[in-house]
């Protein structure tokens, strides 16, 4: 299998190595130009002139030629399939409104069901069909060849913040990217170091590639917290060479605890949802998913604070069942404990209680309630 | 809390005079459930304590992780019955041992529990640390610590 972070071969960019100030006031080198098959970018993309259009965008429930679509349309129109499976149709500016109320009665009067039909007004297009042979197919994958081992963070970034996404899926899903965005590169945009490539122009596109694709994919706002969670972890851990905890964590988001939990049960469900194999598999005895913590529809504020009401009542029995100023035997009242553990620990019947520990029933009953009784008059709720 | 296996489950259950010249031990269940950042800390300082107070048995009873808690369950053997009936010295001894680890321990949140199930994961793992050398209480709390 080729090294996917090899050089390319057979496409040789034009690489003079001129030093740029960049759009951030940074000191970088000018990117190249690509060439392809002997023929420089700009060649290649003349045969596909940039215009400026207006853009529907819809989605069918069912399949959809939409090339089929366009002769009825009355008007020029272009059409060119993204990656996302949705139909998209190019007209000239000015006429995207006009195209939408043609296509939704073309849809109404062919029964099919166009979903979330929308006009983006004067945005660049290139009908990249006019390119001759494999000419596209081509300055794409050298644009990736280019792209993929340069742009490290980008990859990493991806494959963090995406579930289901691996290493060897980001070189396809980066051509699929540029392959979307190419007809939208105006080359006649001029910028302070000049006129800008194709592969400048693509960066820039790819910088954002990472939150879009999460945001596309979660959802805005469990995309936020998912960051800032993991920006929160990577603080305490670099700080305190430790993981964060819950409190940490919460008061790194401005939280609660509870508030906390929801959120990333939030996450969960949503990486989960896309995750459907699950990530921890039952073994033969089927025993080790007992430790296995997932998010459920438990209270999540009674479980934060379990362990503590749960020490509470604990120190709550042991200053009934021990009194040191007592004195002697009546110090302590093992009888008492044992009785109240084997009831509510151990789930016993009052008769069961009295056969374990080999006493009356009353006389297990009367030990549990002295435990009650001081319980309830130590002010635990 | 479960049902189906009582701490005195090692006896069995049966009419009353079924006991008739067994020797039954009680055992309680205490669990600490420390911070994974306690945690190593918590078994440590458990540990001091049971070192000091070698009279009253008490054995590893379960070794699990919740979130962001560590939890380690011992079970304390209260005490025959026979002991327990009349508060000998033995059970109250294990009261007081009881009252010792909740007043020292109050940080980790200890709290009676059921002893888990010999059968369930946290129970075999705390079988699996007492029975290997390489092991003790105190890095397997640390490995559960890391755990994600």
């Amino acid at each position: 299998m080729a090294d996917p972070d090899a050089e390319p071969l057979g496409a040789e960019p034009v690489d003079d190595g001129d030093a740029i100030v960049t759009a951030t006031n940074r000191i970088g080198r000018r990117v190249p130009s690509l060439v392809v098959d002997g023929l420089d970018e700009t060649e290649i993309l003349a045969y596909a002139p940039p215009m400026v259009c207006d853009r529907v965008h819809w989605d069918t429930v069912d399949e959809l030629d939409v090339r089929t679509l366009l002769p009825d349309l009355g008007m020029p129109a272009w059409t060119r399939q993204w990656s996302d499976g949705q139909h998209r149709v190019w007209v000239p500016e000015g006429r995207g409104y006009e195209a939408r109320e043609a296509i939704r009665q073309w849809c109404l009067d062919r029964d099919v069901e166009a979903v979330n039909l929308r006009v983006e007004a004067a945005v660049p297009f290139r009908d990249l069909d006019l390119i001759p042979g494999t000419l596209l197919p081509d300055l794409l994958a050298a644009a990736v060849d280019w792209l993929y081992p340069r742009l490290y963070a980008v990859r990493r970034k991806l494959v963090a913040d995406l579930d289901l996404i691996d290493d060897q899926d980001v070189r396809s899903m980066m051509y699929l990217f540029v392959s979307d965005h190419a007809d939208r590169f105006d080359a006649q945009r001029e910028g302070r170091n000049g006129t800008l490539t194709f592969l400048a122009f693509l960066i820039g596109k790819l910088r954002t590639w990472p939150q879009d694709a999460a945001r596309t994919a979660y959802g805005r706002g469990v995309v936020s917290d998912r960051m800032a969670l993991t920006k929160a972890a990577d603080v305490i851990a670099a700080t305190e060479q430790r993981p964060a905890t819950e409190e940490e964590l919460a008061a790194a988001l401005k939280t609660s605890v509870t508030d906390l939990r929801r959120r990333e049960q939030a996450i969960s469900t949503l990486s989960g949802m896309r995750n459907y194999q699950s990530l921890v598999t039952d073994r033969d005895d089927g025993d080790l998913l007992d430790t296995v913590q997932v998010a459920s529809d438990a209270d999540v504020e009674f479980d934060a604070t379990a362990h503590e009401r749960n020490a509470q009542l604990t120190r709550a029995i042991l200053a009934a069942v021990n009194d040191p100023e007592g004195g002697g035997r009546r110090a302590q009242d093992p009888l008492a404990l044992a009785a109240v553990y084997l009831s509510f620990w151990e789930e016993l019947s009052r008769p069961e209680v009295a056969r374990e520990l080999d006493v009356l029933p009353k006389t297990a009953a009367a030990a549990v309630a002295r435990v009650l009784d001081s319980v309830a008059t130590s002010g635990l709720q | 809390m479960s049902t189906d296996h009582p701490s005195t489950d090692r006896i069995p259950v049966g009419p009353h005079d079924a006991y008739a010249g067994l020797r039954r031990d009680l055992e309680v269940g205490l669990r600490l459930a420390p911070t994974r950042a306690a945690a190593a800390v918590a078994a440590k300082s458990l540990a001091a304590i049971l070192d000091a107070e070698p009279t009253v048995p008490v054995r590893l009873a379960g070794l699990s992780v919740d979130d962001s808690r560590v939890l380690v369950t011992i079970a304390v053997t209260l005490g025959e019955i026979s002991d327990i009936k009349v508060a000998g010295g033995h059970s109250r001894a294990a009261v007081l041992l009881l009252q010792r680890i909740v007043d020292e321990l109050s940080a980790y949140d200890p709290a009676f529990a059921a002893v888990p199930d010999p059968s369930s994961a946290e129970a075999r793992l705390a079988v699996h640390v007492l029975t290997r050398p390489e092991h003790t209480v105190e890095s397997a709390v640390r490995q559960l610590a890391r755990l994600g």
